[in-house]
């Protein structure tokens, strides 16, 4: 049976979508990550260079960059995830994840890492698999997903702001 | 190349967006916990009674009637208190059934010219379950004076107190009392 080849565009995406979330985060509030990288034994100076390498990805995918590059590097991304979480768990360490920044603080490297590797692999070789699309079609997925994602980091924002007021007009009225 | 140009700035502003809701939502954050630890959240404290803990409501100078009381609830309210205020003027003109109010004041004059602006006056039903006491008098019987106070009373006995920060918190205090008895059933608290 053939597969259209647009299929193997959909993990590639995800893949793209979840990087592009966790690198900015990384950007953004560098601290949970340096601490993430300290309790696994390796200087928090890379705090710079993991978020560095994960949005590098997502732009090797958007340039156009050839497969064995961008598929290259999710699979590398998934194998370092992997590798960090079985050391936490072999080390017994209980590393925090910071994954995704400093909103889940309370969660640990152990098993979603070990269990996504095959995930990150199957992303990384759909890449090689992606059909021919043109600079300006590659841009208009990368907006969406982008706009989609700060829909997305809106919700707790918002949601924030809601309670905050509720707080507010209960304790002090107005 | 135009629309990938626009495509590209629309992706750009974006990941802005990301970044500030990202900003915005962790502000937040700090200010639920910064609240928390300084103990700012709609949540009423409890009290210490005491050696006052167990005793009849009249040994408080509190209305003889509170001493046969299966459940009721006394709120010590003052006119300087803010949260006091907000009380009083959602009652519009009733106390809620099984609740007594405990005025500080210097004269009953004085305290039903503060309820007055929230319709009780007092001729009202609701006056019966008013009670004033100077400040000075409160503080003596109580060892403190923290308002709005909340005191509620098991079986004539006092049990617990706890200082309300919201007009919520006191509607949550509304004792709902279920009897057995058959000439009170449907009877309000």
């Amino acid at each position: 049976m053939q597969v259209p080849s647009g299929v193997f565009a959909v993990p590639v995406v995800l893949a793209a979508a979840v990087l592009l979330w966790a690198g900015l985060e990384k950007v953004r509030d560098r601290a949970p990550l340096a601490t993430t990288l300290s309790g696994l034994g390796i200087s928090p100076r890379l705090a710079y260079g993991v978020p560095v390498v994960e949005l590098g990805a997502v732009l090797a995918l958007v340039g156009g960059a050839p497969p064995y590059l961008s598929g290259g590097l999710l699979a590398l991304l998934g194998v370092s995830f992997a590798a960090a979480a079985a050391w936490s768990m072999l080390t017994g360490r209980g590393v925090a994840c910071s994954c995704f920044g400093a909103g889940a603080a309370d969660r640990r490297l152990g098993r979603p890492q070990l269990f996504a590797l095959p995930l990150w692999l199957l992303a990384g070789w759909a890449t090689f698999r992606l059909p021919d699309s043109t600079v300006e079609q590659r841009m208009a997925v990368f907006a969406c997903v982008t706009f989609a994602l700060a829909a997305v980091r809106a919700v707790p924002a918002v949601r924030g702001s809601v309670e905050a007021r509720n707080t507010r007009r209960v304790l002090a009225g107005g | 190349m135009a629309t990938s140009v626009l495509f590209a700035l629309v992706a750009l502003l974006a990941i802005g967006e990301f970044l500030l809701f990202g900003a915005l939502a962790e502000a937040y954050r700090d200010i639920r916990q910064i609240r928390r630890h300084f103990g700012m959240v709609d949540q009423p404290t409890p009290v210490d009674l005491g050696p006052l803990r167990d005793a009849a409501p009249s040994d408080l100078g509190l209305h003889p009637d509170l001493d046969a009381a299966v459940r009721e609830v006394v709120i010590y309210v003052e006119s300087r208190c803010g949260t006091c205020r907000r009380i009083v003027n959602s009652l519009d003109g009733g106390i809620p059934g099984g609740m007594w109010l405990v005025v500080i004041a210097e004269s009953p004059a004085e305290a039903f010219d503060w309820l007055g602006q929230s319709g009780i006056t007092p001729d009202s039903p609701a006056a019966r379950r008013v009670m004033v006491a100077p400040a000075d008098e409160v503080e003596r019987r109580l060892g403190m004076l923290v308002t709005p106070l909340a005191i509620e009373i098991e079986h004539g006995r006092l049990v617990r107190a706890k200082s309300l920060p919201s007009v919520q918190q006191f509607y949550s205090l509304v004792p709902t009392t279920m009897t057995l008895d058959p000439e009170q059933k449907g009877a309000p608290a």
